[in-house]
Formats: structure tokens, sequence, C-alpha cells
């Protein structure tokens, strides 16, 4: 009888220890590098906290190298489509509901990435959701992150056609720099636009939460 | 009129509120972070979005029954005014004759029209009557004039990014704010809105201006004067010690005062 009270109690430890250790966790994933990584405003109250000031479950270890597992073998990217916002075409004056997308769930937020993650190098590329901008049509980055920092942010999709293909090729590389130097997509607001221009923000958003930066 | 209101929390634990208001013909974005929001945050972001239609109800000069139009068409004097009203035309005169006559609200034909102010000091008192109802950190985004009070994470000022003139989607900088305004100006948005008053045509010297100070109004209103003007405004802008501002022509981009001080070497 104490035997299989010992068996069965033994079996949930190991399961749930087993449950636990899961590769995708942000706080494995990017090391110490946390530090440097200023919070992502999350659109809604997800639970995920990869903060540095809240005691973290896992055991922070001093080499972020050291720590970080693979994760490509667990992450499986969702075939999800980007959200039904993007369909939302051609109204000049947005209701102000329409500017905040549907809040995406952790299976949105997954969108797959589109360059397939080559075999042994420790860069890892992480894709935002696509965000309806303005009129113009769908924003969407792909991160990449190499030990726990950020080191490129590639626009997937940027608007094109008239005007705003030719000047997104001269002011990515601008607006690339400035997030890279901040290593932050925490801009709570922006000057200078009305509102529903932040659509670059919440993919790198989305991206970096999927990176769990 | 339309409006949301939705509540999140931050990563740093703190829950933010977000209270969209459609007004102006424009969506103008409430938001307050703390670490636990007072019960009747809602209510408060209502009432200072019931401030902005107040404005709307002053100023607009796209309704023929307000008393800037009656002031416009000549239906009505200055001394009849609302006394916010006649206030707001005494700063509007006070900024007129600090920029030099570059910001001048009485040089835009159709008559007076302080729209070039009225949007950053909504923002400002909005962010005020936010404060006062005990939602301590707050920012209010009009159309791109911001205010912001207090923190937007615990320790961490408020980080407004400014607007890239040349692609809608992107940052050309972020700006750290406390307890102060930043306002963008330039025509990359709305198209063409804005009177040189000393040629009376539509020449700016720059694709945009940021200006970041302690009054919403005036950083409204400066930015208007700096982008007609351009680095030439230096010399009525550097006379005001705690302001900073950000140029951008075709080629260069600008900076003055203590704001951008720390990029230096």
């Amino acid at each position: 009888m104490k035997r299989s009270f010992f068996v069965t109690v033994g079996t949930i430890a190991g399961l749930t220890a087993t449950l636990r250790y899961t590769p995708n966790n942000p706080l494995l994933n990017s090391g110490t590098d946390l530090a440097l990584g200023k919070p992502i405003p999350l659109d809604s109250g997800s639970s995920q906290t990869p903060d540095t000031q809240v005691t973290p479950k896992v055991p922070r270890v001093t080499a972020s190298k050291a720590s970080t597992p693979t994760p490509t073998a667990t992450r499986v990217p969702k075939t999800t489509a980007t959200p039904t916002s993007t369909k939302q075409t051609d109204k000049p004056k947005p209701k102000p509901t329409k500017p905040t997308p549907p809040k995406p769930s952790p299976e949105v937020t997954r969108t797959p990435t589109t360059t397939p993650t080559p075999t042994i190098t420790t860069d890892q590329t992480f894709t935002g959701t696509g965000f309806w901008a303005r009129g113009y049509g769908v924003v969407q980055v792909k991160i990449t992150v190499k030990d726990g920092q950020m080191t490129a942010i590639t626009p997937l999709q940027f608007p094109t056609g008239g005007d705003s293909s030719r000047i997104s090729g001269y002011s990515i590389p601008k607006l690339v720099q400035a997030a890279l130097t901040n290593q932050t997509s925490s801009v709570a607001t922006i000057s200078g636009a009305s509102f529903t221009s932040d659509a670059f923000r919440k993919s790198l958003a989305s991206a970096m939460t999927n990176a769990g930066l | 009129m339309n409006s949301t209101f939705q509540v999140g929390s931050t990563d740093d634990g703190w829950q933010k509120a977000i209270h969209l208001e459609e007004v102006w013909g424009t969506v103008v974005v409430l938001e307050a972070r703390a670490e636990l929001l007072p019960i009747n945050a809602e209510t408060v972001m209502q009432e200072a979005s019931a401030f902005l239609h107040q404005v709307d109800d002053w100023f607009s000069t796209y309704r023929v029954d307000t008393p800037i139009s009656a002031l416009r068409m000549g239906f009505a004097d200055l001394v009849q005014m609302p006394e916010v009203v006649a206030q707001v035309l005494e700063q509007c005169e006070q900024i007129k004759k600090l920029t030099d006559g570059v910001f001048d609200p009485w040089a835009v034909p159709g008559g007076v029209d302080p729209s070039g102010y009225v949007k950053g000091w909504a923002a400002d008192v909005a962010a005020d009557f936010l404060v006062d109802g005990g939602l301590s950190n707050v920012n209010v985004n009009a159309a791109g004039d911001v205010s912001c009070r207090g923190f937007q994470a615990p320790g961490e000022p408020w980080l407004v990014g400014i607007q890239d003139p040349f692609n809608k989607d992107g940052i050309l900088a972020m700006a750290a704010i406390f307890n102060s305004a930043i306002a963008t100006s330039g025509e990359y948005e709305r198209g063409k809105h804005i009177i040189n008053p000393s040629t009376r045509n539509r020449d700016l010297a720059l694709i945009s201006a940021t200006v970041i100070g302690p009054d919403g109004g005036l950083a409204d209103a400066l930015a208007t004067a700096l982008l007609i003007e351009g680095t030439d405004g230096a010399r009525w802008f550097e006379q005001l010690p705690d302001w900073s501002a950000l140029l951008i022509d075709t080629e260069n981009a600008f900076t003055f005062g203590p704001a951008f001080k720390t990029e230096e070497g």
C-alpha cells in the first residue's frame, strides 16, 4: 500500500518536473540577457512576465550561452494565418475599436518563420504577427536573436505600392537601428502619428514575445 | 461618438487601462498605468473624454455652432467668447510674440484658428485631469501631441516614439518623457494644412519638427512654428531653457536643448 503510494507520488512529481521544463520558457531562452531587453507592453493581460524584477521560477545562470537550449526542436511553427484585422481595407476613418487589432492569443502570435531555420547557427528568428497599418497594408517584422540579444530586424511585409514602397526603402534602416539600439519595443505611444500607426511596434512586440525577450 | 476602454497588464506586473475616444475627427488615446489602478479609472477617463468633446464644442472650426466659428464669421466679438476661449487666444497671442510672428493663428484664411495650440493644450489638461482623478501615471495622445505624467513602468519615464516622417510605420527616435509634453508637426500626416505667415504661402523649411517641453499647448505651437521656420527658429527657441527640439529636413536632423544632449561622443 505504502509502496504504491510512493510510486504514485513519484510518478506525479516526475511528470510535473517534466512538464515544467519547457524549452520554450522565455526565462530559459534568454538567460541573463533578459536584463538588456526592456519589457514589452503586452496587449492583453498575458500572464507571461519575463521581467528581471520578478523573481524567476527558474534559477538564473550567469553565462547566457550555457543556459540557452536549442528551442528549434520544440518550437513548432503554427500555420495560423495573420489576424483577420488585416482584411479591413479602405476605411479612411477607422473606428476606435479597429486600430487595436484583435488581441493575439498565444496561438495566433506564433506565426511561422518564413526562413527555414538552418541547423547549427545560434541565430534564431522569430516572426511577429502582421498588423494592419492605417489604410496602407500589413506590417510584419522578423527578428533575429543571438544569445538572447536581438541582432536584426527584418521587415517581412511592409506596405507596397504608391509612395509608401519608395519611402519604406529609405527609412527602414533607421527604424531598425532605433529598435536595436534600445533593445526594446516598449515605446508607449508615438508623437506625430495618429493612433493607428503603431503597427510596426505591435509586430515587433509580438516577435519579441515569441522570442521570449 | 465612439469610445472603447480596456484593461490589461504590462510585463512589470502593472495594470494598464487604455481608453480610445473618437473626437476632433481623430482618435485620442488615454492610457493609465499603475500597480493597482483605482476602481473608478474608467469613469475618470470618461470624464476626461467628455472634456475633449467640450473642447470641440468650443474650438471646432468645422462646426458652425461653436464660439470660435462665431468669432471667425464675425457673429461674435472677443468679449463675448467663453472665458476659456479668450484665455486660449491670449496664449496664442503670447506665442505669436515669442516666435517672432511665425506662429500666427490670425494669418490663416477664414479668420482666427487656434487649432495649432488647442490639441496640445487639451492633451495637457486631460492628462492633469486624470492625475487629479487619482491616475498618477498617464499619457494622453491627441493625434500625435502627447502629454505624459508619472511613469510608464516602475521608475521608468514614459517612452515616446517620434514618428518617422518618411515612413508611416517607422520610428525615428525615442524620447523619455517625464511630466512633460512632446509634439511633432509635419505635413506627412494630414497633407498641406499649414500657412507660412510671412510669405502667406505654404512653403515650409522642414519635413518634421518635434518639440519637448513642460507645456503641451506651447509644444504643439512651437512644433508648427519650427516646421515653418526651420533652424532659423533657434534664435527664439533657444531662449526657452527647458525646451528641446528635433528638426528634420530632407537631408539632416538638427537637435536643440537638454533632451538631446546625451548623444555626445
